[in-house]
């Protein structure tokens, strides 16, 4: 087929990177005649300037260029640049399509993209069953609406039908929030992530939302899938009467060509309900063969082998039977897998799904180990398996097989042999076959004692609140009446001085006044009569309270008193007075 | 008089220990449908048990593997790390919990400093937690007690010390308990919008068993969220468990 190729000659400047990759996406597969088709050119990395050539397009497209995008990254230092080109494809006649691939010459070097394949129908397909809302009876007048379509109204019990909903919108809408059907009576999963893109139908420009799952039903009979109900604020427009007539000015003139030229909207709470979808599930004929059954049913594919046909004993080889294709994979289960003269073991099947177009891709992969136990030639009889076709109806069967295995013995040892058994020294790691959960725990006393209760919060606030007051309370109490005692100390002694002051200073003095205000003033320090006091009580009770001279001058002041008093010796008053009065004031300096 | 008071006290305790005994049953019965492989049925079982027995770590710990073997990742992930929070040094839990993660698609690197990683979770639960700061702080008024009528360095070394741990756990411990956000689990595959509604932008989407923090809960049926990477979005409550 002769190719008609569309030239785009650009010059750019990429900066440095080595690997470029170039990508072909469209912002849908399925569109109408009257419809329109965004296609994008991701260009990764690349250097220096590069001619672009889309294969394909032929004369059933009308191509508009509709500009491009460019985006540099640096990450951790490395800088890698994208740029984008997109384009409008406008179809010129129905039919299945398949675009690209885009080539893209780099310094001589064919970089070459991914093929899309778009199919282009008259209008709208209607023969699916579908689940349209309510709102307006025709396109024209409706401004959104809500489609829930199935690709398979009477699929086989596991057969994959895919499940696709479809928001359509001309207005804004916010918060919309999306309650999706239960599917009960399904395995249900999710097909990527939701799309958004545009579509034309009957020359009006819809916004489109959609979400797609693919279901997989697990009994037969009549399914319902229930309503799906989207509920949403949208903006409505507001009649011309309900406008201010406050005039062209001012603020309403703002708010007004703010949303636009010629009318104002309004929020308003909608609620959109689809029709529920019946599907009659068909239950699948019975097999022919059982045991062989793998319990799939789709477009799938099947293969085994055994990784090695000559081991020694002790040695394993492995058989691996791998089931891949679109439909109900994860449902695939093998029957006991048995080979005389093995020891067998299971390795868990391993599931990976990759989510395409047409549904989910599944690759599931079951393994045995067969450990040989004895020496010979073994045959493994051929492997059966089969899955449904609901396309042609039918069970298909696939056999492998069979499969021939040569044991050999193990290596012989020395002839030497030892009354002592001989001890290994040559030890192996422990290899990890696989890894999985820890159990269950099967003691557990049934009660919430992992968290608080009234206790552990008591004893903290006691802990952390109430124990401190209490502590700090008692040391300040101790303080305070440690404090009042000392006080009480000090006043005690400032009466006593004041007393002697009073005494000692009188005009009519004698040996006997002098002696005794003395007295009475030491008395009053020590808390006892002082009068009774003798030269040897003063050394006995001021001991550690007075320097020791002081004690002797007291002494000897008491003493001349006394000789005075008994002894009729002669004492100069003025000066005994004097120096009684020095000898207190050092008395208070030492505060004894 | 005496044997009636005798026949209602046994009554009451024959009544108590079949209470027991029924939720005892409840618990053999789903380990025995686990050890089957009746996961669903399992499923309802425990979450009987769990209804009564919410703060039980070892119940959690169950739920979160009969989810995992039941193909549920989001809630097998949210059950481990209800039980982390409540026995966070058992050894199978941490072990189910990783491999439980390993399974996870997203990859969302933890973008907090190192100070703010510093936390008592993965040692005590909020209880021993509790106790620990309650006991620090009775230990330094203790000291400073005896500091009062024996004064030396050594009280006054101790009173430190005492203090400043009893600082840094009530610290921690608000942080990790008092300030920390609720957290919640994907179930499912689900895009995050910028915000509360399908029409805002999709700025990523999130594969089930990916965790994050949930800072509001808006119109009963969405989510705004924070991963530890410090993306931020909203997100439908039917994608998430919480």
């Amino acid at each position: 087929m002769r190719k008609i190729y569309l030239y785009v000659v650009l010059l750019f400047f990429i900066v440095l990177n080595i690997f470029a990759e170039v990508t072909l996406s469209v912002d849908k597969r399925d569109l109408s005649i009257e419809d329109r088709l965004e296609l994008n050119i991701t260009i990764k990395g690349g250097q220096g300037s590069g001619d672009i050539a889309i294969a394909n397009l032929e004369d059933s497209w009308e191509v508009q260029s509709a500009g491009s995008s460019s985006r540099m990254t640096i990450v951790n230092g490395k800088v890698s640049s994208e740029k984008t080109y997109q384009y409008l494809l406008y179809p010129k006649k129905v039919g299945v399509f398949e675009i690209g691939p885009v080539t893209l010459n780099l310094n001589g070097k064919d970089e070459r993209s991914n093929k899309v394949k778009v199919k282009v129908t008259k209008e709208i397909s209607h023969n699916k069953s579908a689940g349209g809302s309510v709102n307006g009876t025709n396109n024209k007048e409706r401004q959104y609406f809500i489609k829930t379509v199935v690709d398979n109204e009477a699929p086989y019990v596991g057969e994959q039908i895919i499940y696709t909903f479809r928001l359509f919108s001309r207005i804004r809408i916010r918060g919309a929030s999306l309650d999706l059907p239960e599917f009960d009576g399904f395995w249900k999963e999710d097909l990527g992530e939701e799309r958004s893109y545009h579509k034309v139908i009957d020359g009006m420009n819809w916004s489109v939302t959609e979400i797609r799952k693919a279901l997989f039903p697990i009994r037969s009979g009549e399914l319902f899938i229930p309503k799906t109900k989207l509920i949403a604020n949208v903006y409505v427009d507001m009649p011309r009467k309900s406008r201010s007539r406050r005039g062209r000015g001012g603020f309403d003139s703002l708010l007004n060509s703010f949303f636009d030229g010629s009318s104002s909207y309004r929020m308003k709470k909608v609620e959109i309900l689809s029709n529920p979808i019946k599907l009659t599930v068909e239950s699948l004929p019975v097999p022919n063969d059982k045991s062989t059954f793998l319990k799939v049913v789709g477009d799938i594919e099947l293969t085994a082998d055994l990784s090695r046909d000559q081991l020694e004993v002790g040695e394993s080889a492995t058989v691996s039977i791998v089931v891949k294709g679109y439909g109900n994979i994860h449902d695939a289960k093998i029957s006991e897998f048995k080979v005389d003269g093995f020891k067998i073991y299971e390795d868990k099947p391993t599931l990976t799904t990759n989510i395409t177009d047409d549904g989910i891709f599944g690759v599931k992969t079951f393994k045995y180990a067969l450990v040989a136990q004895t020496e010979g030639e073994f045959s493994i009889s051929a492997i059966q398996m089969s899955y449904f076709d609901p396309k042609k109806k039918i069970y298909v069967q696939r056999s492998f097989g069979p499969f021939q295995l040569v044991v050999k013995g193990g290596k012989e040892s020395n002839t030497f042999v030892s009354s002592t058994p001989s001890i290994n020294t040559k030890k192996k790691l422990v290899k990890v076959q696989a890894t999985d959960l820890m159990d269950i725990k099967r003691d557990i006393l049934l009660s919430n004692q992992d968290t608080y209760n009234t206790t552990n919060v008591i004893f903290a606030f006691f802990a952390i609140i109430i124990f401190p007051f209490l502590i700090l309370g008692w040391i300040v109490f101790n303080r305070v009446n440690l404090k009042r005692r000392s006080n009480i100390n000090l006043i005690k002694r400032q009466k006593a001085l004041k007393e002697f002051s009073r005494k000692i200073k009188v005009k009519n003095l004698s040996v006997d006044l002098i002696s005794n205000s003395l007295r009475s003033y030491l008395g009053e320090r020590l808390g006892v009569d002082g009068l009774g006091l003798t030269a040897f009580d003063i050394e006995v009770k001021f001991k550690n309270r007075l320097p020791s001279k002081l004690i002797v001058e007291l002494q000897e002041i008491l003493n001349r008193c006394e000789m005075g008093i008994y002894g009729g010796e002669a004492i100069d008053l003025i000066v005994m007075q004097k120096r009684v009065i020095q000898v207190v004031k050092l008395v208070e300096k030492s505060k004894g | 008089m005496n044997k009636k008071i005798l026949v209602l006290f046994l009554s009451l305790f024959y009544l108590l220990s079949l209470s027991l005994f029924a939720e005892d049953m409840n618990e053999l019965s789903a380990n025995e449908l686990y050890s089957e492989g009746n996961y669903s049925k399992a499923i309802e079982k425990y979450e009987q048990i769990h209804k009564i027995n919410p703060y039980n770590g070892k119940v959690n710990f169950n739920l979160g593997n009969i989810y995992f073997r039941n193909e549920e990742l989001g809630k097998a992930i949210f059950y481990y790390k209800k039980a982390s929070q409540l026995i966070p040094r058992d050894t199978d839990l941490s072990f189910n919990l990783q491999y439980a993660r390993s399974k996870v698609i997203d990859k969302i690197e933890s973008r907090k400093t190192a100070a703010y990683r510093i936390s008592l979770v993965r040692y005590l639960n909020q209880k021993e937690s509790l106790y620990l700061v309650a006991s620090l702080s009775l230990l330094f008024w203790f000291i400073v007690l005896i500091g009062h009528y024996k004064r030396g360095e050594t009280t006054k070394i101790l009173k430190l010390i005492t203090m400043v741990l009893f600082c840094i756990f009530l610290t921690i411990w608000i942080k990790d308990f008092m300030m920390s956000s609720k957290f919640g689990v994907m179930v499912k595959q689900c895009q995050i919008y910028s915000g509360a509604g399908i029409n805002n932008t999709a700025l990523f989407s999130l594969n089930e068993g990916s965790e994050f923090e949930i800072r509001e809960s808006i119109n009963n049926n969405w989510l705004k969220i924070k991963l530890s990477d410090g993306k931020r979005g909203f997100v439908e409550n039917r994608c998430v468990i919480k």
